[in-house]
């Protein structure tokens, strides 16, 4: 079971990354967010997020935000219809009905 | 029309060019020089700098080969159109606009990002012996599917060079790989030779005519 919005971004981390196509992952968040978050996290002793995925709850909907780099090989579209599909898919197995997913590609090739 | 960029978008007066994702030009070429070693999780992960790394080993590597030629055999170069080229690439790499891309799903949204497909532009000129991609720009609304989009590249070429022919090769390099990875209606593409440097061979030849 899934008890945290971190541990569904590891996991969805997973997923997206076994994509094929799929490069690598970047920070969805901006980066100063990203070190901002990591700095919080040294300082408290918290666990920083893994994954460079973001998964939040948006109004009633969980809204992930994925940003990945393509290798080229595949047409980046048809990547980022198989990561958007492999993203709805996990989230939806989680109970999450409604998730809404934004994939962005950052780099070709 | 209005001017659909964001405010990191290419040509913003107000984007400090130098700064990529915290980096500066500078510190990304010592980190080529370096081997990308050790490992700098910041630039690794970060598209903006990956684009930048890409583009400083292409012009890196031309300007070596002239480098070498002018140490045993050409006067002094002016090498202002390098610093042209450097200069686009910290305007070109940002992520700029979200290009979109389409789903039947309200629920998905999917995108590729400016910056990325001009990264697809200068690895087209890759494929194309004799130019080298310098600054390139998408003028329209991209973030509208289906808009008509302009496309303007600025290249160098290699003096000796069929510029004509070169010209049509990259033009259909560049409309291959963006029809291949990209949404974009692409009405023209606009090519313009900017610049003209001397090239060799290995074998350190006269450039040929």
């Amino acid at each position: 079971m899934i008890t945290s919005s971190v541990e569904l971004a590891d996991r969805l981390g997973s997923i997206i990354q076994a994509v094929p196509g799929v490069r690598m992952l970047y920070p969805a968040a901006p980066i100063l967010t990203t070190v901002g978050s990591e700095v919080v996290a040294a300082a408290t002793a918290t666990r920083p997020t893994a994954t460079p995925i973001v998964v939040e709850q948006r109004a009633a909907q969980l809204a992930a935000t994925i940003h990945i780099g393509v290798n080229g090989v595949s047409p980046a579209p048809q990547v980022a219809h198989a990561a958007g599909a492999a993203a709805i898919e996990f989230l939806r197995s989680t109970g999450a009905d409604d998730a809404v997913v934004t994939v962005r590609i950052g780099s070709v090739g | 029309m209005n001017d659909f960029r964001t405010p990191d978008a290419p040509g913003d007066p107000a984007q400090p060019t130098a700064d990529i994702d915290g980096y500066s030009l500078d510190e990304l070429s010592d980190y080529l020089d370096a081997g990308q070693s050790p490992a700098d999780p910041g630039i690794d992960h970060s598209p903006a700098c990956q684009l930048a790394l890409d583009s400083l080993a292409r012009v890196r590597a031309v300007s070596l080969t002239m480098l070498e030629r002018e140490a045993t055999e050409l006067p002094p170069i002016d090498e202002s159109w390098i610093d042209n080229i450097i200069g686009a690439i910290s305007l070109d790499v940002h992520a700029g606009r979200d290009i979109p891309l389409h789903h039947s799903s309200p629920s998905v949204h999917l995108s590729v990002t400016e910056g990325a497909v001009k990264g697809l532009v200068r690895a087209a000129g890759d494929r194309v012996p004799g130019l080298l991609v310098g600054r390139c720009q998408l003028i329209g609304d991209v973030i509208t599917a289906g808009s008509h989009i302009t496309l303007t590249v600025e290249t160098t070429a290699y003096w000796g060079e069929n510029i004509p022919e070169a010209v049509t090769q990259l033009r259909h390099a560049i409309t291959a790989m963006l029809a291949e990875h990209t949404e974009l209606v692409i009405v023209s593409i606009d090519i313009t030779v900017r610049d003209m440097f001397l090239k060799t061979d290995e074998a350190g030849e006269e450039p040929s005519s």
